[in-house]
């Protein structure tokens, strides 16, 4: 079988925070994580701030070192990975993020800012480099004036459309996309999401999408990932999204969202509550204070991902 | 007459000769909902802003009238004003971090409000800010209300922002993208308040945003702003079911349905630096007319309050 371009298996990953000022206690971000990410595919992580998904993109990175577990890049494991090969595989792997003003040096300009990881990664051919960037900059809808500007110089738009184009520059495998369109407007927005789409398929690329927005991750995603406080509460496949139960978090998510497209009001009061901090964790199922259909034993017992087919586990007792 | 009238509002730079907010005009009704919609830019926060008269540094030029509960809001004088500001309209933004004070805790903030607007003794006031905190939403009132911002939740403080808005018991609540902050599920909670407190306390609420589910949902009636003008105004359900301005087709086209984005719009705002002579949207309209190149479209209604700035319906 093929080897999943990027893996994380059985991922704990915890933070100490000084309580009080002086007492010292730990929190779990991420609890017992797996997944995979197979050429092509957009997995797609959902879930409301502080359920560790932003945690879970770094670790993918190796920008964070979890506590336990094992990542894998292309099938190789990390911990084993030798220095030059590590160097290789690195480049593969590449991230966008959410705030296209902090993640663009300002002091340097765009062509500096598209030629950096090109000159390192690849060969230190400037000329050849340069190609590359025009040719790179044409596919995210950016002309080459744009080359000798800096970032300040550029709208919001125009700046995530370099952030993509900085990844594209060394032919990735996987882009971490970490709220890739929260910080644009709604027309800026889409024509971002198209590009990706765009890529995607041409150029077979996998990513992985983490995103609060519904609308996002399902345009996008192959495979939907709902988190919430550390855990993996439900896997789905988009195929089957709407054709299929859920777990109750993901359909308060679901309620929660104001489609202006649907014929119901979404003023239904059926979300409540607050996320809870991964400081104090609500015993047994830790969504069970939101839930609406929790039950005396779902107070004492913490469930574990089932299978439910092929295509959707979940981790709740009720399904 | 209606509760709110916003007449030929002008917003701008006087030394550059420029209109940020150019002839706005509309008017709502009491327990009426409006929603503004529009990009990043487009003079919707300022037109939020201007309904209290209130103007960012910068903006050296304001002409036109703002008339609530027949009171021409531009023609009191500095102290008139400041009486009806909080009493009468009220506004919520976007970041309650940034916009409540750090140094005193939320129920001083709420009481402060209530000692300039009512003749109240010290406990009475104690007991309304309590009264507050409860209406909209916020447990344990007398322990939040001894708390600092930084030690409520993000909902929270937006919760606690409404009510310090609601302490002078306003008529008009100006909301400007009051949970773009925050997330989806307590996004949906704000909105729920935000809706039933106009259902039962009446208010009138002006809703800005750039978020077209939240604006179907909420408002009665909708103006669509590109480039600081008004390019279309309906009511919302007419809105949406027959948008008739090439801009807000595209923007009701370019929202992800699924796993589709049916059009996406092009482009960004045109540069009003650049002072454009015709149809503002002129560059990015996918059917531009031969009159919008060098001329400018008025708005016109269509038919029953649906109008629209467009040369196709002239």
């Amino acid at each position: 079988m093929l080897s999943p371009v990027a893996e994380v298996k059985n991922i704990w990953k915890s933070y100490e925070v000084k309580k009080f000022g002086f007492k010292k206690t730990f929190f779990y971000a991420l609890i017992d994580i797996s997944l995979a990410i197979f050429k092509g595919e957009t997995v797609g992580i959902l879930g409301e701030s502080g359920c560790g998904k932003t945690t879970l993109g770094k670790i993918i990175l190796d920008l964070e070192k979890p506590d336990k577990g094992d990542i894998f890049w292309f099938g190789k494991n990390l911990k084993t990975l030798k220095k030059e090969e590590y160097k290789n595989l690195r480049a593969k792997i590449q991230a966008v993020f959410q705030d296209p003003y902090s993640s663009l040096n300002p002091r340097y300009k765009i062509i500096d800012i598209l030629l950096e990881p090109y000159l390192i990664n690849i060969e230190k051919n400037k000329k050849r480099a340069l190609e590359k960037a025009e040719e790179v900059l044409s596919l995210v809808g950016l002309g080459k004036e744009v080359l000798n500007k800096y970032p300040h110089a550029l709208s919001g738009g125009e700046r995530q459309r370099v952030a993509l184009a900085r990844t594209l520059m060394i032919s990735p495998s996987l882009i971490v996309l970490d709220e890739p369109t929260s910080a644009l407007d709604m027309s800026l927005a889409s024509q971002v999401l198209e590009l990706l789409k765009d890529f995607k398929k041409k150029f077979s690329l996998s990513y992985l999408l983490i995103s609060h927005s519904l609308p996002v991750i399902l345009y996008l995603s192959d495979w939907i990932i709902v988190m919430y406080l550390g855990r993996i509460v439900e896997i789905c496949k988009k195929e089957i999204f709407f054709k299929t139960t859920h777990h109750p978090y993901t359909l308060m998510l679901l309620n929660a969202h104001p489609n202006p497209f649907s014929s119901k009001s979404p003023f239904t009061k059926k979300v409540k509550g607050e996320i809870a901090s991964p400081l104090f964790r609500p015993s047994g199922c830790e969504f069970h204070p939101r839930c609406e259909e929790k039950e005396n034993f779902c107070l004492h017992n913490t469930p574990y991902l089932k299978k439910i087919n092929d295509y959707q586990y979940i981790a709740c007792f009720k399904r | 007459m209606p509760f709110l009238e916003v007449k030929d509002l002008i917003l701008g730079l006087k030394e550059k000769n420029l209109s940020l907010v150019d002839k706005v005009s509309f008017s709502l009704e009491k327990k009426e909902i409006l929603g503004i919609l529009g990009e990043s830019g487009c003079g919707k926060s300022l037109t939020g802003f201007a309904l209290l008269k209130l103007f960012p540094p910068g903006i050296t030029y304001y002409s036109g009238e703002v008339i609530i509960d027949n009171i021409s809001l531009y023609k009191l004088s500095e102290k008139e004003t400041l009486k009806l500001r909080g009493r009468k309209i009220a506004i919520i933004l976007q970041d309650p971090l940034s916009s409540l004070n750090p140094v005193l805790t939320i129920g001083e903030q709420i009481e402060e409000v209530l000692k300039y607007h009512f003749n109240l003794r010290k406990h009475e006031r104690k007991e309304r800010v309590y009264q507050l905190l409860k209406e909209v939403g916020i447990p344990e009132p007398k322990i939040r209300a001894k708390n600092y911002p930084h030690q409520l939740s993000g909902g929270l403080r937006q919760r606690a922002m409404i009510a310090m808005a609601l302490a002078g018991e306003p008529e008009l609540l100006v909301a400007d993208e009051p949970t773009t902050a925050l997330d989806v599920t307590l996004q949906i909670q704000i909105l729920e308040l935000l809706h039933e407190l106009n259902q039962k306390k009446e208010l009138t609420i002006v809703f800005i945003s750039h978020d077209l589910g939240i604006i179907r949902w909420i408002a009665n009636k909708v103006c669509v702003f590109y480039a600081g003008e008004i390019v279309e105004m309906a009511p919302t359900k007419e809105l949406f079911n027959n948008p008739l301005h090439p801009y807000t087709q595209s923007l009701i086209e370019s929202y992800p349905k699924e796993d589709k984005i049916k059009r996406v719009l092009k482009g960004g705002v045109v540069n009003l630096l650049k002072k454009p002579k015709g149809c503002r949207y002129f560059e990015r309209c996918e059917i531009p007319c031969k009159d919008g190149k060098n001329k400018h479209p008025e708005l016109i209604s269509v038919r029953d309050n649906h109008l629209v700035r467009c040369f196709r319906y002239a």
